[in-house]
């Protein structure tokens, strides 16, 4: 096998206000014609930055040092024309998150057809046929009528295979895919990974295989590079099925179902919310349907589903940023069905229960210091002395791991692990007996995760802090809960503990969630129970 | 409230020579407008027939008008008036297009569609005839036409600040001060205004310069500033008849400061609305809600 691509001691420094910043340091690898290499790394390691190059679309002003070669021509000094060819013809790009990386105004045909008639000269109907056919090979159901509609009218794991089809469409020889799956579901990424690599192997393509997942990589690909700081390590990072494989937690707290000792008891829950059908016409989609579970003093339940499964609607309404339909959520023995009322009661519910968000950069106030966010939730609950409240702000810090330095810090200046570790201290700052963890670790990197994950399991064993923990991913429920809960379309699907649950699944669906999960020796597989 | 548009206007002076120039020149204008009694040469209302229609001298380096009076010393003290209707106009769109555009992204629901509504009926108001109609009932002067104006301009902005402080509504961390048992009142003031305060002062420059041709507007129609006052709008008015007899100043100083203030404004307005991202450190922001690192 001849080397399709090649990079030779590839630099690029980006500039920034101190002078020029290296992204880059002496990248080089190669990728063989039809071989898939995966491109490993956590966020930050020069991963993306790797495939612009390739491509040749790096940010204004950045300095690049070394060689990028494509079937033997060099691509940092190709003229405009050449650019152009190459990247018509020689090479495709597949991006994180589909949506935005279409034009949503226009039909998906039109999309698809553009480049064919463009830079292959095409007629629209021989376009049209070829990417009908594309279609059909991508696994996208009922080509000819997904060519008329939007984007919009897609749902993400469609769209990722139209964005795949789209750039198998001028027939290039190397496919970059960069994080293709990271923003679906682990079941649809699971079908798209098993596409894209039928469709590599029957076309006999190459693939640069960009992920933060060294096991899924694995699954796909014949070798794989593994990135830090802008360089090449030999080193294995952290795997997602590393997290999986971490021996089970033991219960903090025997389960219980008596309603004595429970922090949090939600029984037939429902809510509703009012949606447009395509006819025009008004009705009601249940999120949440005949949802009851009962967490204890000190333990932790996992609700697992899927998006769009009803999860993070539960959480909101835990924690009073949605009111519910129907059913009752009662906190320490204290029902929570309608909105508090006056001041007093607010500063109550607070002492109750606390959430942490996803969204670890719009959780924290942009304008305020992360020390301000802690004295401003202990001030409303303590009113501590300017020395307490000092020493309180040194203690969470200390508590989620972060430096003293840190309290006067804005958030925009922190990674997202220190932010979400900042959301977690203001959270915690008030004592909450709950705390509702929204996909907290989902938006992070897996060795991050792994960190909070254990720092959670530590604060809970030194506080007695109930958790609701909400994810997507059954592989990181098991640090931190000894009961989960499976949720389908808003209803329970399963539920026990999480032992039980992760050894021996009993509904079909649960089974196909944890398959789904990449870990060694793991293969995408195309599913036949649900549709991408 | 903030000193951050102050820092960032001076950071984006200091990139840009076109800015820097504005805000000396803003600066300069404010200075003469508050000391035009301890700078101005001349009284502005002393008449004196006898030196009417003079040329630039070194006593009088503007000229004087039909009455003799100093147009230097005119044009300084006008900076005044000139300045402070505008700045009235925006002290009122501010109170209340803020509040009422606040309160309506932070209820929602009903309380959001009363305020659009209303938002909506004062759309329909122009603000010139409004100034008009309030000239007829509250009498000639600086405060009937700066009122109506004001109100005038009250939609435009809340109905920005509306929808941008919906959008701030929505983030996370607005639910994690609501959840933290945060009053009402102080998320809205400490962690919702901030947020869109950036687009509010970009808003107030623009206003400023729409509110200073208004005004003069209004002054030029007779309806504003009376003489013996000199309003540059009115000193515009007063010096048109003069324009014909060949003697320009007395319409053309008041005309050009005008004209520049108002220039000066509007760059530095588009200026900080080009640059209220940087105040932040939008960029980080771009990756929200996205579920991989």
């Amino acid at each position: 096998m001849s080397a399709l691509l090649e990079l030779d001691r590839l630099r690029v420094a980006l500039p920034a206000r101190e002078g020029p910043r290296a992204v880059l340091r002496d990248v080089s690898f190669g990728v063989a014609e039809g071989e898939a290499v995966g491109l490993v790394g956590a966020s930050g390691s020069g991963k993306t930055m790797t495939a612009r190059a390739i491509v040749r679309l790096l940010p204004p002003g950045a300095e690049v040092g070394g060689a990028i070669r494509f079937g033997g021509r060099s691509v940092l000094d190709m003229d405009r024309e050449a650019l152009l060819r190459y990247r018509a013809g020689d090479v495709a790009m597949v991006f994180q998150d589909p949506r935005t990386h279409i034009n949503p105004v226009r039909r998906v045909g039109d999309f698809l057809c553009e480049a064919l008639v463009l830079t292959q000269g095409m007629g629209r109907a021989a376009a049209t046929a070829k990417v009908t056919r594309l279609l059909g090979e991508t696994g996208v159901e009922e080509p000819e009528r997904r060519l008329r509609q939007y984007p919009h009218e897609l749902s993400g794991g469609q769209l990722q295979r139209v964005m795949i089809a789209a750039a198998l469409a001028c027939e290039p020889k190397l496919l970059i895919a960069d994080e293709p799956t990271t923003a679906l579901d682990v079941t649809t990424q699971s079908e798209v990974m098993a596409m894209l690599d039928e469709v590599r192997r029957a076309r006999g393509l190459a693939l640069l295989f960009i992920t933060h997942d060294l096991d899924l990589a694995a699954a796909v690909c014949e070798r794989t590079v593994v990135m830090r700081e802008g360089a090449i390590v030999r080193e294995r990072p952290v795997a997602r099925g590393d997290l999986l494989q971490q021996p089970a937690q033991t219960a903090a707290t025997p389960l219980s179902e008596s309603s004595e000792s429970s922090v949090l008891e939600v029984s037939g829950l429902c809510k509703a919310f009012r949606v447009r059908g395509e006819d025009g016409r008004r009705s009601d989609f249940l999120a949440v349907e005949d949802v009851s579970f009962a967490v204890p003093a000190g333990g932790s339940l996992a609700i697992v589903g899927e998006s769009g499964s009803g999860k993070t609607t539960i959480a909101r309404m835990i924690v009073g940023l949605q009111g519910p339909t129907a059913g009752t959520i009662t906190l320490l023995g204290r029902p929570r069905s309608r909105p508090p009322r006056g001041a007093s009661e607010r500063r109550i519910r607070g002492r109750e229960a606390q959430i942490v968000f996803q969204d670890n950069y719009s959780s924290l106030d942009p304008r305020q210091r992360v020390g301000d966010a802690l004295g401003e939730a202990l001030d409303l609950h303590f009113r501590p002395t300017p020395a307490e409240r000092r020493r309180r702000v040194a203690e969470l810090l200390d508590g989620v791991g972060l430096k003293q330095e840190h309290a006067s810090a804005l958030p925009r200046t922190l990674s997202g692990g220190e932010r979400q570790r900042a959301a977690l201290a203001r959270a915690l700052a008030v004592e909450p007996r709950l705390l509702v963890l929204d996909e907290a670790v989902s938006s992070l990197d897996v060795s991050t995760q792994a960190q909070i994950l254990d720092l959670l399991a530590a604060i809970r064993a030194a506080t007695g802090t109930a958790y609701v923990f909400i994810s997507h991913d059954l592989a990181v429920v098991r640090r931190v809960s000894e009961e989960v809960l499976v949720l389908r379309q808003g209803r329970i699907v399963e539920r026990g503990a999480t032992q039980r649950i992760l050894a021996a699944p009993s509904d079909p669906y649960t089974r196909l969630l944890l398959d789904s999960v990449p870990r060694p020796g793991w293969k995408p597989r195309r599913l036949a129970t649900t549709s991408a | 409230m903030t000193p951050q548009p102050v820092r960032a206007l001076l950071h984006a002076a200091s990139r840009n020579r076109l800015t820097a120039a504005c805000v000396v020149f803003l600066a300069l204008v404010v200075l003469v407008a508050v000391f035009a009694p301890l700078l101005a040469p001349h009284s502005p209302t002393e008449v004196n027939l006898s030196s009417a229609y003079l040329g630039p001298t070194l006593e009088h380096p503007l000229g004087t008008d039909a009455s003799g009076r100093d147009i230097l010393s005119r044009v300084m003290w006008g900076a005044r008036s000139s300045l402070l209707g505008p700045l009235g106009v925006i002290a009122l769109a501010l109170a209340f297009g803020v509040s009422i555009a606040l309160a309506a992204a932070w209820f929602g629901g009903w309380v959001d569609t009363g305020i659009s509504a209303v938002i909506d009926v004062l759309f329909s108001f122009p603000g010139l005839l409004l100034a008009i109609v309030a000239v007829a009932v509250f009498g000639v002067g600086l405060l009937a036409p700066a009122l109506a104006i004001g109100i005038a301009y009250t939609p435009i902005m809340a109905r920005i600040v509306r929808s941008s402080a919906l959008r701030e509504r929505e983030l996370p961390y607005i639910a994690a001060a609501s959840v933290l048992g945060l009053p009402a009142r102080r998320i809205v003031w400490r962690h919702l205004l901030p947020g869109v305060w950036p687009l509010i002062v970009a808003q107030v420059t623009v206003m400023f310069g729409y509110a200073t041709i208004d005004l003069a507007a209004i002054s030029f129609l007779g309806l504003g500033q009376q003489p013996p006052s000199s309003d540059w709008g009115l000193m515009v008015a007063e010096g048109r008849p003069a324009i014909l007899a060949g003697h320009s100043a007395q319409a053309l100083y008041p005309g050009i400061a005008l004209v520049l203030v108002v220039l000066c404004v509007m760059v530095l307005g588009r200026r900080l609305g080009d640059r209220a991202d940087d105040w932040e450190g939008v960029a980080p922001r771009l990756s929200r809600g996205r579920r991989g690192p």
